[in-house]
């Protein structure tokens, strides 16, 4: 193909005009992540850091036991575990938000112009305080000799104090508190482009509410549930402050494990091992739905 | 017309909006029988309360007071999936994530109809539109006429009592909208469904429609066929309204049984349809359609005959088909005659004298 020179200067601008992010991205994204990879795959130092000798130890201790004696391999699903656990808090955590952000969305989208706006607002208020201190005032809040305990009890509902804090139920409200508004904005977004027409259409066919929200809404607002859905459930896999302090660090989250590894336990290779495996799970799942709804697509055509 | 069961019977439906003094009145006391079987069009200008009229009847809108029956069953309390009438929108609001067949058979299958059914039923609609090569078509990828015959067999597939059409036309091009009239009428014929059409398009509404409810200021002005509307319009409102008119200002002398004589301000006589009660003194305002005038050359006999207003020509505008003369008649008044250039019609030029001559037929009294 032959290019004229006013394409080439074109494209120079385009070049330019991405460089500055995409020089952010090199810096700060693909080298720290390919420093992770390659350290998953180094013997860890005794006092933290690494030994540059290749070594798959990091991903066989993953799913095996050592013996301490024989040096045999034995199954171990321990940490597959704290994965699994981290994956049913995130999937928990993200069906949550959707109940209470689809509402939410729903009435935001059908204010009036005016208000909307106020709202769209009020919902991002929370980030203008630092999320640490959020968590521990939510802390406050639910621990055993907190206001809502104390509340509980003056007014006669319990007798002894609901177990919140350091259980996986703390946990889920720290995460559910943190990461509804990543569902909201999503959601908001696709209902305000949804035509309510649709419902007054469907509504003549003799359709009623429950079918109209299955056959006509959720369909139409897919785009909004998905992305919600994704930037709720991929941090809330990983969090770290949440599953930390609400949950006491008693059940281990995907995040802890991978923190305890760069802090106590000094393991580098094992905890970018861990991250490294978290990363591609779900960079798998990613692309597999995306094929998906490619495929999907082209069905529609 | 006791015995006739009206397909839709609107009693004194007012809908308002808000409460105390920002309130707003959308219908004032409106009552509407249409019958079964029946081209009905709603007309007005934007505003006039039509599209609400029409959301009442779906079942879109609450009545603030009033009744609506259909073939003698009251439906205001019911919602509009509990009504046997289907809208045919605007915007078409087609279900764009389904495709033509499944936008037909939303009802059906909201019916649970059987598949078999279902089927042929949705054979039989695309073929009435004329869409059977674009079943499994998305709304997206179709044309706007095309989605405009998608959304009428859509409201059409349950077969319903009664249908309603919110300015179906209004966002096809002008070619498109001619067929697209001669189409919908057509569709009525063959399904025998009551067709409720609401449009600010004088010219839909007259070709289409066997009555015309003619509505301004959430009050129904005038309801008749369209001839009727036409050549004698009611009020100032209806006359303007549908096509062009001129107005003059006259007094009653005497009354027959359906019409009047009246005398102009500028001394002319003229004999006009009366269709409200009026009284010899009574000061009026006559309509007079610019197409339904002569012009002729100004008789030698003085004075003004019955019909026979004498003028000056005081602008001409050539169109073609039709040359417009405006006439002075006095200091205040002029007419507007529209003059077919057929062969043999006379030529005038202006400050030419000439005589309108105006028949009975084309002048009627206005209520207003």
């Amino acid at each position: 193909m032959i290019s004229t020179a006013a394409e080439q200067r074109d494209r120079r601008a385009r070049i330019l005009l991405l460089s500055p992010a995409l020089l952010l991205v090199i810096c700060f994204l693909v080298l720290p992540l390919c420093i992770i990879v390659v350290y998953s795959f180094l013997t860890p130092g005794t006092y933290g850091g690494v030994i540059w000798d290749f070594s798959f130890e990091s991903y066989i201790q993953f799913l095996f036991e050592r013996d301490l004696f024989d040096d045999t391999l034995v199954f171990s699903s321990a940490y597959l575990q704290i994965y699994f656990r981290s994956f049913v808090q995130a999937l928990v955590t993200t069906i949550a938000c959707f109940l209470i952000g689809f509402p939410t969305a729903w009435y935001i989208a059908t204010l009036p112009e005016r208000k909307k706006y106020m709202w769209v607002l009020l919902i991002t208020v929370p980030y203008w305080i630092n999320l640490l201190i959020r968590t521990i005032a939510m802390l406050f809040l639910v621990r055993n000799e907190g206001p809502l305990n104390y509340a509980l009890i003056a007014s006669g509902l319990i007798d002894e104090p609901i177990k919140i804090a350091y259980t996986n139920y703390g946990v889920g409200i720290g995460l559910i508190y943190t990461y509804l508004p990543f569902m909201v904005l999503p959601l908001y977004a696709a209902i305000e482009r949804f035509d309510f027409r649709l419902v007054e259409a469907s509504y003549d066919l003799y359709a009623n509410r429950w079918i109209i929200l299955r056959k006509i809404i959720f369909p139409l607002i897919v785009p909004g549930i998905v992305a919600g859905s994704l930037l709720v459930f991929i941090p809330s896999l990983g969090s770290f402050i949440a599953p930390d302090l609400l949950g006491g660090g008693k059940n281990l989250m995907i995040g802890n494990l991978i923190a305890l590894q760069f802090q106590g336990s000094r393991n580098w290779p094992f905890g970018s091992a861990a991250a490294v495996i978290l990363m591609t799970v779900v960079l798998c799942a990613l692309m597999l739905y995306i094929r998906q709804q490619g495929r999907n697509r082209l069905q529609l055509h | 017309m006791a015995s006739s069961v009206f397909a839709v019977n609107g009693i004194s439906i007012t809908k308002t909006w808000g409460a105390g003094s920002s309130a707003v009145t959308a219908l004032n006391d409106v009552s509407i029988a249409i019958e079964d079987n029946e081209f009905f069009t709603l007309l007005g200008p934007s505003g006039c309360g039509k599209t609400t009229l029409l959301r009442c009847i779906a079942g879109f809108e609450q009545l603030t007071a009033g009744r609506i029956l259909l073939f003698d069953e009251e439906i205001d309390h019911l919602p509009p999936n509990k009504r046997p009438v289907n809208t045919v929108f605007q915007h078409y609001a087609l279900f764009p994530h389904m495709s033509v067949a499944d936008n037909i058979s939303f009802s059906l299958r909201m019916l649970k109809r059987g598949d078999q059914e279902i089927r042929q039923t949705v054979g039989k609609m695309l073929d009435l539109v004329h869409m059977s090569e674009y079943a499994d078509r998305r709304p997206t990828q179709l044309s706007g006429g095309q989605q405009q015959r998608v959304a009428l067999a859509r409201a059409l597939a349950s077969h319903p009592k009664v249908l309603l059409l919110d300015e179906p036309l209004s966002a096809l091009d002008l070619k498109l909208r001619q067929q697209m009239r001669v189409e919908l009428k057509q569709l009525q014929e063959e399904t025998g469904i009551t067709f409720i059409f609401v449009t600010h398009d004088q010219e839909e509404a007259l070709t289409m429609s066997d009555r015309i409810a003619v509505m301004s200021d959430g009050r129904i002005q005038q309801t008749g066929a369209p001839v009727e509307i036409y050549e004698h319009p009611v009020s100032h409102f209806v006359a303007d309204f549908i096509g062009e008119t001129n107005f003059l200002e006259a007094a009653i002398q005497s009354v027959d049984i359906d019409s009047a004589h009246c005398r102009l301000v500028g001394g002319a006589r003229l004999t006009a349809r009366l269709t409200t009660p009026k009284q010899p003194g009574d000061r009026v305002t006559i309509s007079v359609r610019p197409e339904k005038v002569l012009l002729t050359a100004k008789s030698g006999v003085s004075g003004n005959r019955d019909g026979r207003i004498d003028g000056i020509v005081e602008r001409l505008v050539y169109l073609g088909t039709d040359t417009h003369y405006q006439v002075r008649l006095d200091q205040q008044t002029t007419l507007l005659a529209r003059i077919q250039n057929s062969a043999e019609s006379a030529k005038f030029g202006e400050n030419d004298a000439v005589s309108v001559v105006v028949d009975q037929s084309a002048c009627s009294v206005l209520a207003d």
